[in-house]
């Protein structure tokens, strides 16, 4: 189990290294002159070279990427080119809106999944199990673009139940902050929910075929006790990895829906910057939410193992 | 010796009855109507240019007109007043087009490394794999930011950024499943009797490992289809004045409380493409996908 | 005033059972009668494929979505085939229960030994968690499990096999069923540990008095524990006995091969070891009349008239279903009857 562990996290830091160096080099990818690109018409040869330089292109990519790793360890992810603002201070600004739209929107589509699952498991083929599966279907074709405006034109503009956007920080009252934070959670949670309900369903079925499910109801207990006890758990385990890599992929994952509902999140961050021609903080944004989401997966797998008493066996003798 | 209970022989079995489940049913109906949608879009976004159709640039009724009675206007005017439907068939030709060039270079790149990763094992396979493992370690939207930040965007940088999102996936599909094949008895057989490594792969591999990795094709393209829409939503995307339906849907979206059909008729298109793709992709890969699992 | 016979625990009349598949009905069960009478044990015997199984799934409840059955299952003079769901699962426990045949894939892996002992308890008993617990210590003892209190709290995957099919055994004795179907109980343990488990069904019978129904592919093993035994070949019924009649004189083609492929030391006489050539019919298109014809050496084509392989009665309700029985004992075959088994195919 240790060794397990030590070796995951050994291969996130090689990862996390690759990647980053990745990022870095991502600057030196742009087509023509970055820095001529960055000025526009009001290029001239010595305002390029000092952009250069202050931007480190000039450098070889070497030394270009061990420079902005030096920094990078020493919680400098750069500055940002237009508001000289810490490119950190400004992902640690933005980071909460986000976070909690993340855990919203996961908690939302388990507490839907879940159930929808079970029942569409407890008997396949009957009218609920496809009613159950054909909207799964139709969540995954319904990407956050798509559904977001949707959502807000049914729920805020028709039925006014939410605002229609902006953002309420938790200081300012939960309820209010709820409020703002619900549709746009049920627009990035929508098509989760359909995931989550395709995997579940799947494992459910293979379990229910197991010995000890026909065990159990052979005990006499009713359908939904067996459903619930005994082929819920044993059946969520790829279910509680796939929520786990989701978060990580939430961090950063919620742009469409950040501008939609003009958010200050991460992803309306990198979508400004990225209009701003701000590369610097496109880069450090980057860098650090692929950090994030190395360092989740790696938690998520390790955890995996202490969640199968199968496997937890080593740690508990 | 006597017959005591003839009732015991056995009856003709009642398999008319009520009571005998009736094997599962194949839904071949749905997977029809999907497949036929798929032919409809790709139709129209091909034959565009040949269509009566108003261009997609041009005026061609009021703006934000409501739906008429006439080819330009059967899905209303968008706020210039330009015909949805010219905007959304050519939106297809935009979107079909991004998306399947993109899964293809992705499927054909990534069957490549796969392949080789699979079949040769060691440095080569353990090198693919990192690579495989660092690309998949960016979240695809974030991905496709941090490349839309220095692509100018256009329709090809588009479909680089596409295809470096999906190739990983294909990579990992295709070495799973070489590896697979590689250690059946008859791509052993063929090895120990000293066929070339071209031949051996040409020859035994990839006509068993194409069919299962190429099942995942509609469902990359769905996937892609999606992700431009996400792209040219966000203004990164298919650059205007190309019409795109992400970027359709973008430009509805402020006017929505007055005039929803700028968003719906995008939204609903992208919807049962999607679906459709994806119902057709999992009916493919049920029958590719598992083979000699 | 008639005399009525006591009703059977358990009375199986003319069962079907059969699976729905794409290439047609998968007949398991075709036409099975059995009684079991309160405390008496039934051994239940065949190859696997025999049906055996699927006739105890059955019983239980357990059949997967796309089967069907005809014919009736009274448990205690009630229907499980018709009986509403909330009835069929209040008889799983207290009147009859189950020994899976790998209690190591039986138990859930991921619910503690105490839960899955207690949890039938509580609902059918309707008595508390707490004094389930206590019982569940006390059934543990009776199975022989050591440290029982202990063993509550522990899963499935902490014990050896041998204490995880004890745990099965417990589970089943829970409420105290009248009936106990214990489908190869012993096929997935050790040879030391198998009579163990045997020789603890055994007590734990005659102690409660309980009926039982012992089912194996090994007609050795059912041999000195049972009372009668029945012979399933392709889904039939095809010879039905007191055990020590059926393992005396068997007077089934097929229950003979049986016996003389079963290096048993049980077995009365010693026989030279031989297996049965040729497989079982296909399930979804058995051959007409006896089913075992095409691989009986004795079979010509009487034995493929429909009907052919109807029970016949015998001496001390000693029943067969063969056109050529076995003769007793020092009696050679007619000459006749050992056609070729070709003629009577098509």
């Amino acid at each position: 189990m240790l060794l397990f562990a030590a070796k995951r996290i050994v291969r996130a830091l090689l990862v996390i290294l690759f990647a980053t160096f990745l990022v870095v080099a991502l600057l030196s990818l742009a087509p023509g002159s970055l820095a001529v690109t960055l000025l526009g018409d009001a290029a001239t040869p010595e305002s390029i070279a000092d952009l250069e330089a202050q931007l480190g292109i000039d450098k070889p990519l070497w030394s270009q990427y061990f420079g902005w790793l030096g920094d990078a360890v020493q919680g400098d992810f750069g500055t940002s080119l237009r508001t000289r603002q810490d490119v950190l201070d400004a992902v640690w600004e933005r980071i909460p809106v986000t976070l909690e739209l993340a855990f919203l929107a996961l908690a939302i589509a388990l507490l839907v999944s879940v159930p929808m699952a079970l029942a569409a498991a407890n008997r396949p083929g009957s009218l609920i199990d496809r009613v159950s599966t054909f909207l799964a279907s139709v969540g995954l074709a319904l990407p956050a673009f798509v559904v977001a405006p949707v959502l807000v034109y049914f729920l805020a503009v028709k039925a006014g139940v939410f605002p229609v956007s902006g953002w309420e920080r938790v200081s300012e009252g939960a309820g209010e902050n709820l409020r703002h934070a619900l549709l746009p959670a049920i627009a990035v949670a929508i098509p989760e929910i359909a995931a989550f309900q395709r995997l579940l369903r799947t494992d459910l079925d293979s379990t229910l075929h197991e010995d000890f499910i026909h065990a159990a109801r052979a005990r006499g207990m009713s359908r939904k006790y067996v459903l619930w006890r005994h082929a819920l758990r044993p059946s969520s385990f790829s279910l509680v990895t796939l929520a786990g890599i989701s978060f990580g992929r939430l961090i950063g994952g919620t742009v469409i829906v950040e501008a939609v509902f003009s958010l200050p999140g991460l992803g309306s961050l990198i979508a400004g910057s990225i209009s701003a021609r701000d590369v610097i903080t496109v880069q450090g944004a980057v860098a650090f939410i692929v950090i994030t989401y190395v360092v989740i997966n790696t938690l998520v797998d390790i955890g995996y193992g202490f969640l199968d008493p199968r496997v937890r066996r080593e740690s508990v003798r | 010796m006597t017959i005591v209970d003839p009732g015991v022989a056995p009856p003709s079995l009642p398999s008319a009855g009520p009571k005998l489940p009736a094997p599962r049913e194949r839904r071949s109906w749905l997977v029809a109507l999907c497949a036929g949608w798929l032919g409809l879009v790709v139709l129209a976004a091909v034959l565009a240019p040949l269509l009566p159709l108003a261009d997609y640039g041009a005026i061609a009724g009021p703006p934000r007109g409501k739906p008429e009675l006439s080819l330009d206007g059967l899905l209303g005017y968008d706020v210039l007043g330009r015909s949805m439907l010219s905007r959304l068939i050519y939106g297809a030709q935009a979107s079909l087009l991004v998306g399947v060039v993109s899964s293809l270079i992705a499927f054909v790149a990534g069957s490549f490394f796969g392949l080789l990763a699979g079949f040769l094992r060691g440095i080569v396979d353990t090198v693919v794999s990192f690579v495989t493992d660092t690309l998949l370690a960016f979240p695809p939207l974030v991905m496709l930011l941090a490349l839309a930040s220095v692509l100018r965007p256009s329709i090809s940088t588009l479909i680089v950024s596409l295809s470096l999102l999906m190739t990983p996936t294909f990579t990992r599909l295709a070495r799973a499943n070489t590896m697979r094949w590689a250690s059946r008895e008859f791509v052993m057989a063929a090895t120990n009797m000293g066929a070339g490594l071209p031949r051996l792969l040409s020859r035994e591999v990839l006509p068993n490992v194409v069919p299962s990795v190429a099942s995942y094709l509609p469902v990359v393209i769905a996937a892609l289809i999606v992700a431009e829409g996400s792209l040219s939503f966000l203004g990164l995307g298919i650059p205007s004045p190309t019409p795109s339906w992400g970027g359709m849907i973008a430009d509805g979206q402020d006017l929505i409380s007055r005039f929803p059909n700028l968003v719906f008729v995008p939204a609903v298109t992208i919807l049962l493409t999607v679906l459709a793709l994806n119902i057709v992709g999992d009916r493919l890969r049920l029958r590719f996908g598992e083979r000699g699992a | 005033m008639t005399v009525s016979r006591p009703q059977p625990l358990l009375s199986v009349a003319d069962l079907h059972t059969w699976i729905a598949t794409d290439s047609g009905p998968v007949r398991a069960v075709d036409g099975v009668t059995l009684e079991v009478a309160a405390g008496e044990a039934v051994g239940l015997v065949g190859e696997s494929g025999s049906g055996k199984s699927m006739l105890a799934k059955t019983v239980m409840g357990l059949l997967p979505d796309r089967a069907g059955t005809s014919g009736s299952v009274l448990l205690d003079g009630v229907d499980v085939l018709t009986a509403s769901e909330k009835v069929r699962q209040s008889m799983l426990g207290p009147k009859v229960a189950m020994v899976f045949q790998d209690a190591g894939r039986a138990l859930n892996p991921v619910v503690r030994i105490g839960r899955q002992i207690t949890e039938g308890m509580v609902r059918h008993l309707g008595i508390s968690g707490s004094e389930a617990r206590e019982r569940a210590v006390a059934l543990l003892t009776e199975v022989g499990v050591p440290d029982p209190r202990r063993r509550l709290s522990n899963y499935p995957f902490q014990l050896s096999g041998g204490m995880r099919q004890r745990i099965m055994i417990a589970i089943a004795l829970a409420c105290e069923p009248d009936l106990l179907i214990a489908d190869e109980p012993t096929t997935a343990l050790d040879v030391t540990v198998q009579r163990q488990i045997l020789d603890l069904l055994d007590r734990v019978r005659t102690t409660r008095g309980m009926g039982l129904v012992l089912i194996s592919h090994d007609l050795g093993l059912v041999a000195g524990r049972t009372d009668r035994v029945a012979v399933m070949y392709a889904g039939r019924m095809v010879e039905e006995g007191p055990t020590d009649a059926v393992f005396d004189s068997p007077q089934h083609r097929y229950t003979e091969a049986l016996l003389a492929s079963t290096p048993s030391l049980d077995a009365p006489r010693a026989r030279r070891m031989r297996v049965i050539e040729g497989a079982l019919p296909d399930p979804r298109r058995p051959p007409e009349g006896c089913r075992f014809a095409p691989r009986c050496g004795a079979a010509d084509a009487a034995c493929g008239v429909p009907g052919a392989d109807v029970l016949r009665d015998g001496v001390l309700g000693h029943r067969h279903a063969c056109v050529h029985p076995v003769p007793l004992s020092g009696v050679g075959v007619p000459a006749g009857a050992l056609a070729p088994a070709d003629e009577t195919r098509s």
